[in-house]
């Protein structure tokens, strides 16, 4: 139940994301939002489509959050750069699609994720 | 290389926060400190006791972090958080030099990049810095983005990318070298090397596409090794798209990631039987390879030519005719007056230390885990074996700084080379983790017991300390250390604000992209706040060294399409004291041999001709409209010759 939360708080911030153009004046909320959104929301939810719970250290889950997620953030710019323009909405839309994306299929995953220990 | 020889692990200790905290406190402090020695300078405060300053501030940083790591009874997390902490307070200091705009070159260059797509909201715009970046538009893409989506501008934006970027390089270098040491321990010593390499300090904290290129290369070698046996699509497409990311932000960086993930399957798979995780990386290696090498050729064109043609191939020559027994180009240390013999004696004993720690570190490691013989290391420890391969390099990778087209080459290799120099030098920190006896030699037995106990601990931190101070002396000009003063007195090294004005004004009242003449620090202003497009400097600098506006000196403006020229006065107030010592380019008649600031006689005939109108002055800053010249629509003539022949 708490990991359908989780999910449930990250897709709620993707979609809020994708509304930043729409609904967020610029200011303190748009700054966080926007850090969220490069920094932290892709990564986390592609990590937890990827892991079950237990397989990295906090420290280790952090790094691969950020990791990933500024992976994401230079991919989707490029992408949207050499396509249809680089935008305010265009990134907003494209990162949040991807975190809900991701939320998704950790919910359809969780019923049948097994738990992985992978070899160090 | 999850796939070394398996060690049994040693009890975990706790994680001590309270001794965190004090640390945390005791890097406050020092922080505090460099903040002191920063604002003196600026306000023009005597530079020598302000860098004192600044020493001590570096030291109360990096030594309680040095001693606690190679501490024994440290828990692994801690280790971690240390060694991020030290990196995080390490780039700190970098925007505390410059904490309201960006002052490095390369810094203006990816600048350049990141308006050039806020405005078109497209990727490789025209940048007059430096043509090749913006072919490689991950770093200015994801800025961006970040400014898009936050509203922040460019210069915040910028820290907070890159600031990602040292937070992950510290921490997946940590975890990539407990890997390749089988050590959380030898992983903090390896961490603090890497930290201490000639340009963490300044260089990795710029705002430069190497600099986001290298923490994500990082990242997908921690992650690959962490995944490849058991990890499924998703954890595949991550990978995937890291290393994506690696190939549209920093060519280098895709290359060497290329080269290890080439040498990490090579290594496996001569050594022992392939398995599942031996050939994904095999396959990852491909794919980086191929893709790397296709962007390089079919996007990157411009690229080729800024590596090979402007840096690879020139140093070669100059390294060739050095190694023949030819004359040294480039003088060490360089960037303008000589700096004190203290200075350089660091910088030669931080060299003499790693140097020192080579041998000591192998006998440790050899005795550690076991060996018998070299087919050991590469059999047991594979990664270890590529780590010692990559250190092996290093003192050939000092042989460029010796030559005027190797010394920029040279410098960034460390950030590369440091990687195994790190692994190897943390084997100094390694424990045996069986009882077997240790039948080795009394010298081997003796430096192994030099390392071990409290008094290892000493030692260990003290050669850390050593490398990371006289790293510093080696990776930065003794006169660039500090911010010039707010008003200096001969000619600045980092662009000033009225030249920022000024640059301002042309895009207010001349427009964007305009060709523009100006010395190099200038044009970096001007291609960045002003919008306009300087002209490179190797090809108008000829234009500023003669008296005379007429002759050779129009033609060059006609065929460079100079519209306007910006005259900085400072430039005949003292010396250049960028590395290279130049006002326009390493290829100026007197570079790396000024005696005298230039000559004022070269900038008076910009006002002692017809045919160049000045549209601006604001001290010693002044702007001329050429335009009549570039068009040929007008000839240029001394003002002093029209009116004696007017009078006639």
């Amino acid at each position: 139940m708490k990991s359908v939360r989780i999910e449930l708080a990250a897709m709620i911030l993707g979609l809020l994301a994708m509304g930043l153009e729409e609904f967020l004046a610029r200011g303190p909320v748009s700054v966080v939002c926007g850090l969220l959104l490069i920094f932290v929301l892709p990564g986390f939810s592609v990590m937890r489509a990827v892991l079950s719970q237990g397989n990295l250290s906090m420290g280790e889950q952090a790094l691969a959050t950020l990791g990933t997620s500024l992976a994401i953030s230079v991919c989707a710019a490029v992408f949207l750069g050499a396509t249809i323009g680089l935008t305010r909405q265009s990134v907003a839309v494209l990162l949040g699609f991807i975190v809900i994306a991701a939320c998704l299929t950790r919910l359809i995953r969780s019923g049948s994720l097994k738990r992985r220990k992978w070899e160090d | 290389m999850d796939t070394d020889r398996r060690i049994s692990l040693i009890p975990e200790a706790r994680t001590s926060y309270r001794t965190v905290s004090l640390i945390l406190a005791v890097i406050a402090l020092g922080l505090v400190m460099v903040q002191k020695a920063n604002q003196d300078a600026f306000h023009g405060g005597n530079y020598a006791l302000n860098l004192n300053l600044l020493w001590i501030g570096l030291s109360i940083i990096f030594v309680p972090v040095a001693m606690r790591v190679v501490m024994r009874e440290v828990s692994r997390v801690e280790r971690l958080g240390l060694v991020v902490l030290l990196g995080v307070a390490l780039y700190v200091v970098k925007i505390q030099g410059s904490p309201t705009s960006f002052t490095l070159i390369d810094e203006y260059i990816h600048l350049r990049n990141t308006q050039n797509i806020l405005r078109t909201h497209g990727l490789f715009g025209y940048n007059p810095l430096l043509p090749a970046s913006a072919y490689y538009p991950g770093l200015a893409g994801v800025s961006a983005a970040l400014v898009s989506v936050t509203g922040l501008n460019t210069f915040i934006a910028g820290l907070l990318v890159i600031g990602a970027g040292r937070v992950l390089i510290s921490g997946c270098f940590f975890l990539v070298s407990e890997k390749v040491t089988g050590s959380a321990r030898a992983a903090g010593v390896a961490g603090l090397i890497y930290a201490a390499n000639p340009m963490f300090l300044y260089w990795s904290s710029s705002f430069s596409y190497e600099d986001l290129g290298l923490p994500l290369a990082f990242f997908v070698v921690w992650w690959i090794s962490r995944t490849r046996r058991g990890g499924d699509l998703w954890a595949q497409l991550v990978t995937v798209s890291a290393l994506a990311a690696v190939t549209f932000t920093h060519h280098i960086s895709a290359f060497a990631l290329s080269l290890l993930l080439v040498a990490w399957f090579a290594v496996e798979f001569f050594t022992r039987k392939a398995n599942r995780g031996t050939l994904q990386v095999g396959l990852y290696a491909a794919l980086i390879g191929t893709a790397s090498v296709a962007w390089f050729l079919l996007v990157a064109r411009p690229a080729a030519a800024y590596i090979f043609d402007q840096n690879v191939l020139p140093a070669l020559e100059q390294i060739k005719t050095l190694v023949a027994g030819g004359r040294a180009t480039r003088k060490l240390f360089s960037g303008g007056e000589s700096p004190p013999s203290w200075y350089m004696l660091a910088g030669f004993s931080a060299l003499g230390v790693i140097m020192l720690g080579f041998p000591l570190a192998v006998v440790r490691g050899w005795v550690a885990f076991g060996f018998r013989r070299i087919a050991d290391v590469v059999r047991e420890r594979p990664s270890t074996a590529v780590a010692v391969l990559m250190a092996a390099s290093f003192p050939f990778t000092m042989i460029p700084r010796l030559t005027s087209d190797g010394g920029a080459l040279s410098s960034r290799t460390s950030e590369y080379i440091y990687t195994g120099i790190g692994c190897l030098l943390g084997l100094l920190a390694t424990e045996p983790r069986w009882s077997a006896s240790l039948s080795v030699g009394k010298i081997a037995r003796a430096i192994y017991s030099l390392m071990s106990g409290r008094r290892g601990n000493f030692l260990i931190a003290g050669m850390l300390f050593i490398a990371f101070i006289g790293n510093i002396t080696i990776g930065n000009s003794y006169f660039q250390l500090l911010p010039p003063p707010l008003k200096p007195s001969g000619y600045p090294w980092i662009v000033q604000p009225d030249v920022i004005g000024a640059a301002e004004w042309a895009h207010a009242h001349l427009g964007p992209y305009e060709p523009f003449a100006t010395d190099y620090t200038d044009s970096l202003a001007l291609a960045t706040y002003g919008s306009e497009n300087p002209e490179p400097e190797e090809k108008i600098f000829p234009i500023f060294f003669d008296s005379g506006l007429d002759g050779a000196t129009a033609q060059l403006i006609r065929t460079a399409k100079v519209r306007y020229i910006l005259v900085d006065w400072r430039m005949t107030y003292g010396l250049p004291m960028n590395p290279g010592d130049y006002y326009f380019s390493q290829w100026e008649p007197s570079a790396s041999n000024y005696t005298t600031p230039f000559r004022a006689a070269d900038l008076e005939k910009f006002s002692n001709y017809t045919c160049s109108h000045m549209l601006y002055k604001n001290g010693p800053i002044e702007i001329f409209d050429v335009t009549g010249i570039e068009r040929g629509t007008c000839v240029p003539k001394l003002v002093a010759a029209t009116r004696q022949g007017g009078s006639q």
